[in-house]
């Protein structure tokens, strides 16, 4: 079953300069302890803020919005992934396996509080943030 | 079935190019497709139970587009020069396979806006349109 996560992890990897710098190592959910670096973590929330009056339970968020962290040992590391991403801005189009009429990407808010840490960490880490606004995203046929 | 479409993505393009071509015109912040409307036409039978209007002649409206300015650039000089000429060009508003609206029109205004030093160069742009709106 197609879901957001998946779409948006698989998206984020075929972003020119992303995997290069992460590999594969695109989480979302927890990190769990001695998670090679860099890696980018994220999560997502959901809302529907301009409604229209024939509206259904059970259509597809309409705007979703991501957090990603890029979280790494090295300052620069972890700006250079975040900055892959901000490239990305007004992208539109495939989705991973779904597809999506527009990501904008904009800066985290002052008061963001990084959650993408491994489990137990106590090491000095260095995160690039970076907010996501996915707007009209579609799942791909099952 | 309708579906909530983002502006992103949209095109509009102006046929300001040879023999009247259609040009792509970039650089468009936000973008006010045409609107329609009918005069009312007014007339009461002493018979009639409600007061409805008859459906007269089709007013005329404006396509106006923001964009942010490039004075230098050559596509967007061809905008003045059709101010200057004062007749009508082919107009399209696009956004993929979604829908392409065409009309024809003229340039009426150009509004530029004041640019400090932290702000860009904008203008809007007012046509005013001839014809009618084929929508595909």
């Amino acid at each position: 079953m197609p879901s957001f996560e998946a779409d948006f992890r698989a998206w984020l990897l075929a972003q020119p300069g992303v995997s290069d710098l992460v590999g594969e190592r695109v989480h979302f959910g927890r990190v769990d302890q001695g998670m090679p670096m860099p890696y980018i973590w994220f999560s997502g929330s959901f809302s529907n803020r301009e409604r229209a009056l024939d509206d259904e339970p059970g259509k597809h968020p309409e705007e979703i919005t991501v957090d990603v962290e890029a979280i790494s040992t090295d300052a620069q590391e972890a700006l250079a992934v975040a900055n892959a991403i901000r490239m990305r801005d007004s992208y539109r189009g495939p989705l991973g396996g779904g597809t999506c009429q527009a990501v904008f990407v904009e800066d985290q808010s002052d008061d963001y509080i990084p959650r993408g840490m491994p489990i137990g960490a106590d090491d000095g880490l260095f995160v690039g943030l970076a907010r996501c606004d996915v707007r009209m995203y579609v799942p791909g046929e099952e | 079935m309708a579906k909530k479409q983002v502006a992103l993505g949209s095109v509009v393009k102006l046929g300001t190019g040879a023999a009247g071509a259609l040009e792509t015109h970039g650089q468009v912040a936000s973008v006010n497709p045409p609107s329609r409307e009918r005069a009312r036409v007014e007339g009461d039978a002493l018979e009639d139970l409600l007061s409805v209007p008859g459906s007269g002649i089709e007013s005329v409206s404006e396509f106006t587009f923001e964009q942010f300015h490039d004075m230098g650039d050559d596509l967007q000089e061809k905008v003045d020069d059709e101010f200057e000429d004062q007749e009508p060009i082919a107009c399209e508003l696009s956004k993929g396979d979604e829908f392409t609206w065409t009309f024809n029109a003229k340039v009426m205004n150009i509004s530029s806006e004041s640019g400090d030093a932290n702000s860009y160069y904008r203008r809007t742009v007012t046509m005013v349109r001839t014809g009618a709106i084929t929508r595909t």
